[in-house]
C-alpha cells in the first residue's frame, strides 16, 4: 500500500557493495537480514535512497575453520545457523550459547552474525513511531540536541544490545572489512565508538564480511549469560560474556576476559576485573567475588524504564560472579533463565 | 438429564478449521469495491487547547476523498452512563492520542501524506497524571463543563476530576472494628495493562442509497454498536446494520463504542464510499482501552479466630481522560469480592478519577483482579499474623451455597470450600511454612521456594437495568436433519459456538457437527447484550437450550403424526425420532423436518428460546441479587525467587474452578490456560509506562506479556458442582484464570522470601530491594591478592 521511498539494489560482489556505498555516501543502506532494519523503517526511523541488498552473496554465508586456523563465520550466517553448525558448536560454544539468546527462533532464521555485530544502539525515546517521537524535539541520536535518558547529557546515551558482541570481544574476534580501499582484519573492539549516536568505527564504505576466531581463542573456556526481562524476544538488559584461558589442570585462570553488554553504548571490557581473576584458582570464592564487585563498580550505568542504575549494577556483579563460576563448573543455580 | 452424550464432552471447537487454515475472515480482510483507506490524527498531547485546526492543505491533495474533524460531529456525545467524550475532540484533547481528525484516501499513502498537511496550532494546558494529583486541591480542571450526572448511586463531579464515585455502607461497620482483635491495614497499587489482543481494533463502513449503514466490526458489542451508531447519527436502528466479523481476541477490549467506530462511519458518508480504518499496534496502546491502574486501601477487622468481622476500602482508579466503561465498571467492581467470604460489614468508597491519560476500559475481570490483588494478599498475611494456614482462614470464612452474601447475593451453587482443598491438596499446599518461622539465613544463593493461594468470585450475568437482560435465540431443523442456530451471541474466541452447537446437539439427539450456526449479523440474528460478565454460556446457552427443546417439541408433534404414536413415547437420538417401547420403530429426524416444511399448511420447525433471569439490577448501595449465578475458583501458585536478581519464576500454577459443570471441559480448561497467563503477565511484568502522559513502551516487545517460553505448568480442575439455573448445570467460566493469579504470586513470593510487594507488577529490582539478608561483615580486604599475571593486558 505504501510504494518504497527508497530503491532497492543488489550488488553482485562485497566489493561491488563497497563501490556502490563508497558512490552514494550518506544515501544508502546495508540489509542482512534485515530483522532490525525493517522495524527501524516502519518507524520512520531511516531515510536513504537506496537500499543496498546484500542477502544474494552466497560466499559471504560461509563457516569453516579447525582448531588450528581458527573459525571464520560469513556474516551473512544467520544466528540460527551459527546457533545450529556442528562446526561452531564444537569449536566455539560461547558463540553458540549467545547466537541462540538472541530474540526468538524466528528472528535468528532472519537475523545474521554480521547484522548483530553491526547492530544498532536502541533507545526508549529513540526507537519509537514518528508519531511518538513527533512531540519533543529530536533527540541527539536523531539529529537533535537534547537526550531525554542523561538530562542535558551532551552525547547519546543509546545502549548497545547485541548478545553475540560482548562474548565475541571476549574471544579477541576480528572482523574482515571490506571497502572501496580494500580489505583489511581489525578486532572485533574496535568496532565501537562508544558514541550512541554513530556506534561503529566503519567507514561509510565499509562492510563486515566476515568473522574470525583465531584459534588461541578456541582454547578459552566461556560463559556468556543474559539478563533480560523476557526469556525471548528481549534485548539484555545486562549480558555478561567471560572467557577464561585456564591452564592444563583447568584449575587457574591464565587470561581473562570479562565483557559486558547491554548497559553502554558499546560492549564494556573490564580491565580491573580481568586483572584480579588472573592467576586464580577455581576455589577462590571470596576472590572471584571481589572482581566482580570490582567490575562491577568500573562501569558508568544509567536508569532505564525497566530498571535502575543500582539494580544494573548488582546484576553486573552477580552476573560476573556466576558466570566465572560457571566457568570453573562450580554454580549450579545459573542465573539467566535457561 | 442422564447419560448426556455431547454435553460435557472435551470435543474440539467448530471454528477450528477456519482458524487453523487462514480462512477466517477479520473485519481487516473484508474488501468492498471502491473502499478507501482511512486514518486520524491523533493528539500529540496530553491537554491543549485547540486554537487553529486547518484541514484545507490537506484536502487539496488528490486522491484524498474526506477530511472530518470536530466540526463534522458538533455536540455528539460518548459515553456509558456519562457521556462526556466526544467522537473527534471540539476544542481540547485531553490525552496523547485523542482524535482530532481523520481522513480517507483511494491510497494509504495518501491518507498519510494528508494527515502531514493538517496545520494545528495548540495551547498547552497544565496536565494531571496521577490519580491523587487529580483529585487535590487546585489541581487543574480536565472538563470544564458537567455533563448530565449519572443517576445514583453514582456521584459525578468535574470540578474535583472525579469521574464517577460510589459510597457503599452495610452492616455495623463501627461495631465490627470495636470488637476486632486485630485490624489489619494495607495500600495497594495496580498497573494499567492492555487486553493485548492479536487483532487490532478495525472497522469498514459503508453506506447505501438509502442513508443506511453497513458496519463491518471487530466487536464483541454488535448490538450495542448499532444502538450507538443510531444515536450518533440520529437514525433508527433498522438503518444500522453490524456485521460481526470473526475477532482476533477481545478480552472486553472490543466491548463498547469507541470513537474509531463512529470516525469511520463519518468519514464513509463523507467521501460517499466504503472506508476501512484501523488501528496500528502503537494506536492498540495509546488509544484503546486498557485496564485501570489503581490505588487501594484495604483495612479489615478480624478476631483472633480467624473471623473477618468487616473490611474498609478505599479505592482510587484511573480512568484517563474520559469516563468511558468506568461508570459500570465501578458499580461492579466495587461490591463484588466482598461477596466471597461471609463479611458482615462493608464500607467502600471508590472513585474513578480523571487524568490525562488513555481512557480506561473493560479487560477480563472488569476490576475483579485488582481487588482480588488487594484483599486476598492481606488475607494471607492476616493468616500468618494469626498463626493460621491461611487455607483454614478461608475455608472458616468462604461463602456456602444458600447463604444471602453482605450485598444481598444469593448465592445457590457454590463450591468454593471444595475448590480451596482440592486446591491445596493438588498442590502440595501443607508443605507450606510461613516465612515468618523460617532461618533468613537461608537467604544463600538457593533459589527460593514458596507457595502462595488466592480465592474468587465472579459475575454469571449480571443485570444492569430493568429492561432485557436475557437471550434469545432460535434452532431451525433443516429438511436434511441438520440443526441451524441462531443467536445474537457471538464467540469472540471462547468457543461459545461449539459450546451451543453441544447443547443444541443434545436436546436433539445430534452430534455437535451436525450443527450449524449463523454468523452475527444484526439484520438477522437477534438483539444481544454482548458477551460480558462471563454470560454466554449460561444466558446464551439457556436460550440455545430452550430453543432447542421447543424445536425438539415440533419435531415430536409431526413424528408422532408419522407414526401414530403419541409424543410422549417418543424420544430423539442419533439423528432419528425413536419409540421407546419400540426402538426399532424409527424415522429419521430429516424425514420429520420434511414432511412437516412440505407438507400442506406445513412451516418450517423453528423452535424460539426466550431466556430472562429473575434478577435485580445491581446496585451495591442497596440488598440485590444481579445474577443469575456466582461462579468461584481458588488457586495455588508455586514460585521460586531468585535471590541474587529477585527473578520469581512461576513453577506451577493449580485451579479448582467452580463453573458449573462444564459444557466443553477442553474449551473451558483454555479459557482457564489463557486466563492464567495473562494474570501472570499482570502478575510479573505488564505495565503500560507513561512518561508525561505518553506512553514510554506501546509495543508487544516491551510488554511483558508471557511469551511462550515462560508458560508454567497449569493444573485445570473443575470442581463437583452443577448450577441450578445454568443450561445442564453449567456457569460462566471465562474470567475464572485471571484473577486470582496476580494475588496468588505475590502471596507465593512472600511465602518464598518474606517480600511483601504491593504494587503490581512484581518486577524483580523491587523484589530484590524487599530482601533483608541477615547482616554479616564484609570481608572484602585481604592483605595479599592472587599472584598478578604480567601477561594480562
Amino acid at each position: 500500500m505504501f510504494r518504497l521511498p527508497f530503491e532497492v539494489v543488489h550488488p553482485a560482489t562485497v566489493a561491488e557493495a563497497a563501490e556502490f556505498l563508497s558512490a552514494h555516501q550518506g544515501e544508502a543502506k546495508v540489509m542482512a537480514g534485515g530483522s532490525d532494519l525493517m522495524v527501524s523503517l516502519n518507524q520512520r526511523l531511516l531515510s536513504f535512497r537506496y537500499l543496498v541488498d546484500i542477502q544474494g552473496l552466497p560466499e559471504l554465508r560461509r563457516i569453516v575453520g579447525d582448531s588450528e586456523s581458527g573459525l571464520r563465520i560469513g556474516a551473512l550466517a544467520t544466528l540460527r545457523e551459527v546457533e545450529r553448525s556442528p562446526l561452531v558448536r564444537r569449536l566455539c560454544p560461547l558463540l553458540v550459547q549467545a547466537a541462540g539468546k538472541v530474540g526468538s527462533v524466528q528472528i535468528r532464521n532472519l537475523g545474521t552474525l554480521g547484522g548483530n555485530v553491526c547492530l544498532d544502539t536502541r533507545c526508549w525515546y529513540y526507537n519509537q513511531t514518528d508519531f511518538w517521537r513527533g512531540s519533543k524535539p529530536p533527540c541527539i541520536k536523531e539529529g537533535g540536541e537534547e537526550c531525554y535518558v542523561v538530562r542535558r547529557g551532551d552525547t547519546c546515551y543509546a545502549l548497545h544490545g547485541a548478545d553475540t558482541v560482548p562474548p565475541l570481544i571476549a574471544l579477541d574476534a576480528q572482523v574482515r572489512v571490506v571497502g572501496v580501499q580494500g580489505e583489511g582484519v581489525r578486532p572485533v573492539e574496535s568496532l565501537f565508538t562508544g558514541d550512541g549516536k554513530s556506534p561503529l568505527t566503519l567507514g561509510p564504505d565499509e562492510l563486515v564480511a566476515e568473522v574470525l576466531i583465531p584459534p588461541a581463542s578456541l582454547f578459552r573456556r566461556g560463559v556468556y549469560i543474559k539478563y533480560a526481562p523476557k526469556d525471548t524476544i528481549a534485548y539484555p538488559l545486562v549480558g555478561v560474556a567471560v572467557a577464561l584461558e585456564l591452564d592444563s589442570a583447568g584449575w587457574t585462570c591464565q587470561r581473562a576476559r570479562i565483557v559486558i553488554g547491554g548497559v553502554a553504548a558499546a560492549p564494556l571490557r573490564v580491565p580491573s576485573a580481568e586483572k584480579l581473576l588472573c592467576g586464580l584458582a577455581a576455589n577462590d570464592d571470596e576472590w572471584i567475588a571481589e572482581a566482580a564487585h570490582v567490575g562491577s563498580r568500573s562501569v558508568k550505568i544509567y536508569s532505564d524504564v525497566y530498571a535502575s542504575a543500582g539494580y544494573k549494577r548488582k546484576m553486573i556483579r552477580t552476573l560476573i560472579d556466576q558466570a566465572v563460576r560457571q566457568v570453573f563448573c562450580k554454580d549450579p543455580h545459573p542465573t539467566g533463565r535457561r | 438429564m442422564d447419560a448426556l452424550k455431547t454435553v460435557g464432552k472435551p470435543l474440539p471447537r467448530v471454528d477450528a478449521r477456519e482458524k487453523v487454515t487462514g480462512s477466517a475472515v477479520y473485519s481487516t480482510d473484508v474488501q468492498l469495491s471502491g473502499m478507501l483507506h482511512g486514518l486520524i490524527l491523533r493528539s500529540p498531547f496530553p491537554h491543549a487547547r485547540i486554537v487553529r485546526l486547518d484541514t484545507s492543505e490537506a484536502e487539496r491533495l488528490p486522491g484524498l476523498r474526506a477530511v472530518v474533524t470536530g466540526r463534522d460531529c458538533p455536540g455528539i456525545r460518548l459515553g456509558s452512563l456519562v457521556k462526556d467524550a466526544f467522537v473527534l475532540a471540539q476544542d481540547r484533547v485531553r490525552f496523547v492520542g485523542d482524535e482530532v481528525a481523520a481522513v480517507a484516501a483511494d491510497e494509504m499513502e495518501t491518507a498519510a501524506r494528508a494527515l502531514a498537511l493538517i496545520r494545528m496550532d495548540w495551547e498547552p494546558l497544565p496536565p494531571v497524571f496521577s490519580t491523587e494529583e487529580a483529585i487535590a486541591e487546585g489541581a487543574p480542571r480536565i472538563h470544564e463543563e458537567d455533563v448530565r450526572p449519572p443517576e445514583p448511586p453514582l456521584i459525578h463531579d468535574s470540578a474535583r476530576n472525579i469521574g464517577v464515585r460510589i459510597h457503599i455502607r452495610k452492616g455495623d461497620v463501627e461495631g465490627a472494628f470495636a470488637k476486632a482483635d486485630h485490624v489489619f491495614e494495607n495500600r495497594n497499587e495496580t498497573s494499567i495493562v492492555h487486553q493485548g489482543y492479536l487483532e487490532p481494533n478495525c472497522m469498514v463502513a459503508s453506506w447505501d442509497a438509502h442513508g443506511k449503514l453497513t458496519a463491518y466490526a471487530s466487536s464483541m458489542y454488535t448490538s450495542g454498536l448499532r444502538q450507538d451508531f443510531a444515536d450518533v447519527f440520529g437514525m433508527p436502528v433498522s438503518k444500522v446494520r453490524v456485521i460481526g466479523t470473526t475477532v482476533g481476541g477481545a478480552f472486553g477490549g472490543k466491548i463498547s463504542f469507541q470513537p474509531l467506530h463512529a470516525i469511520a462511519a463519518l468519514l464513509a458518508r463523507k467521501a460517499d464510499a466504503p472506508v476501512r480504518l484501523a488501528n496500528s499496534r502503537e494506536e492498540e496502546f495509546t488509544a484503546g482501552r486498557p485496564r485501570v491502574s489503581t490505588v487501594i486501601e484495604v483495612q479489615t477487622a478480624v478476631r483472633d479466630d480467624g473471623a473477618l468481622l468487616g473490611r474498609k476500602v478505599r479505592f482510587l482508579g484511573d480512568c484517563g481522560a474520559y469516563t468511558h466503561t468506568a461508570a459500570p465498571m465501578l458499580i461492579v467492581l466495587s461490591g463484588r469480592s466482598d461477596n466471597l467470604y461471609r463479611i458482615g460489614a462493608i464500607e467502600t468508597d471508590a472513585a474513578m478519577v480523571y487524568t490525562n491519560k488513555t481512557p480506561i476500559g473493560a479487560y477480563r475481570g472488569y476490576g475483579n483482579p485488582q481487588m482480588t490483588f488487594a484483599f486476598e494478599s492481606q488475607l494471607e498475611e492476616i493468616a500468618d499474623t494469626l498463626g493460621m494456614d491461611p487455607a483454614e482462614l478461608r475455608l472458616r470464612n468462604a461463602t456456602q451455597p444458600g447463604d444471602t452474601s453482605v450485598h444481598g447475593w444469593k448465592i445457590t451453587s457454590c463450591a468454593l470450600s471444595e475448590a480451596i482443598k482440592t486446591v491445596a491438596e493438588r498442590s502440595g499446599w501443607s508443605r507450606r511454612t510461613p516465612w515468618a518461622g523460617r532461618d533468613p539465613g537461608a537467604l544463600g544463593s538457593r533459589p527460593l521456594r514458596g507457595f502462595g493461594m488466592a480465592c474468587m468470585v465472579h459475575e454469571c450475568d449480571d443485570r444492569h437495568s430493568q429492561g432485557f437482560a436475557g437471550s434469545v435465540a432460535t434452532v431451525a431443523l433443516r429438511e436434511d436433519g441438520r440443526a441451524h442456530i441462531v443467536t445474537g451471541e457471538g464467540d469472540y474466541g471462547q468457543g461459545s459456538r461449539t459450546v451451543y452447537a453441544q447443547i443444541a446437539a443434545e436436546v436433539l439427539g445430534l452430534g455437535h457437527e451436525d450443527v450449524d450456526q449463523s454468523s452475527i449479523d444484526t439484520d438477522f440474528t437477534p438483539y444481544t447484550l454482548g458477551p460480558w460478565g462471563s454470560r454466554l454460556t449460561i444466558s446464551g446457552g439457556n436460550a440455545v437450550r430452550l430453543a432447542a427443546e421447543d424445536a425438539r417439541g415440533q419435531v415430536l408433534e409431526e413424528a408422532a403424526r408419522i407414526l401414530e404414536v403419541a409424543e410422549e413415547d417418543l424420544t430423539l437420538e442419533e439423528g432419528h425420532v425413536v419409540v421407546e417401547a419400540a426402538p426399532e420403530k424409527r424415522i429419521p429426524l430429516a424425514e420429520a423436518a420434511r414432511s412437516r416444511i412440505h407438507r400442506r399448511n406445513g412451516s418450517p420447525i423453528i423452535g424460539r428460546g426466550a431466556e430472562e433471569p429473575d434478577t435485580v439490577p445491581m446496585d451495591p448501595t442497596k440488598q440485590t441479587n444481579p445474577c443469575s449465578a456466582y461462579s468461584f475458583a481458588a488457586q495455588v501458585a508455586e514460585v521460586e525467587v531468585n535471590p541474587k536478581t529477585g527473578q520469581v519464576k512461576v513453577l506451577h500454577i493449580h485451579t479448582a474452578n467452580d463453573a458449573g459443570t462444564p459444557i466443553n471441559p477442553l474449551a473451558l480448561r483454555g479459557q482457564i490456560e489463557g486466563g492464567v497467563l495473562q494474570g501472570l503477565g499482570q502478575a510479573l511484568l505488564e505495565e503500560v509506562r507513561y512518561e508525561e502522559g505518553k506512553i514510554l513502551n506501546p509495543s508487544f516487545l516491551y510488554s511483558g506479556m508471557p511469551r511462550a517460553s515462560e508458560v508454567p505448568q497449569i493444573d485445570c480442575v473443575f470442581a463437583d458442582s452443577k448450577d441450578p439455573y445454568g443450561p445442564f448445570g453449567a456457569k460462566g467460566g471465562g474470567e475464572l484464570g485471571l484473577t486470582p493469579v496476580p494475588a496468588a504470586v505475590a502471596n507465593a513470593v512472600w511465602n518464598a522470601c518474606g517480600v511483601r510487594v504491593r504494587s503490581l507488577p512484581l518486577t524483580p529490582e523491587e523484589v530484590l530491594k524487599g530482601l533483608r539478608y541477615p547482616r554479616r561483615p564484609r570481608s572484602r580486604a585481604r592483605s595479599a591478592g592472587p599472584p598478578s599475571n604480567p601477561e594480562n593486558p
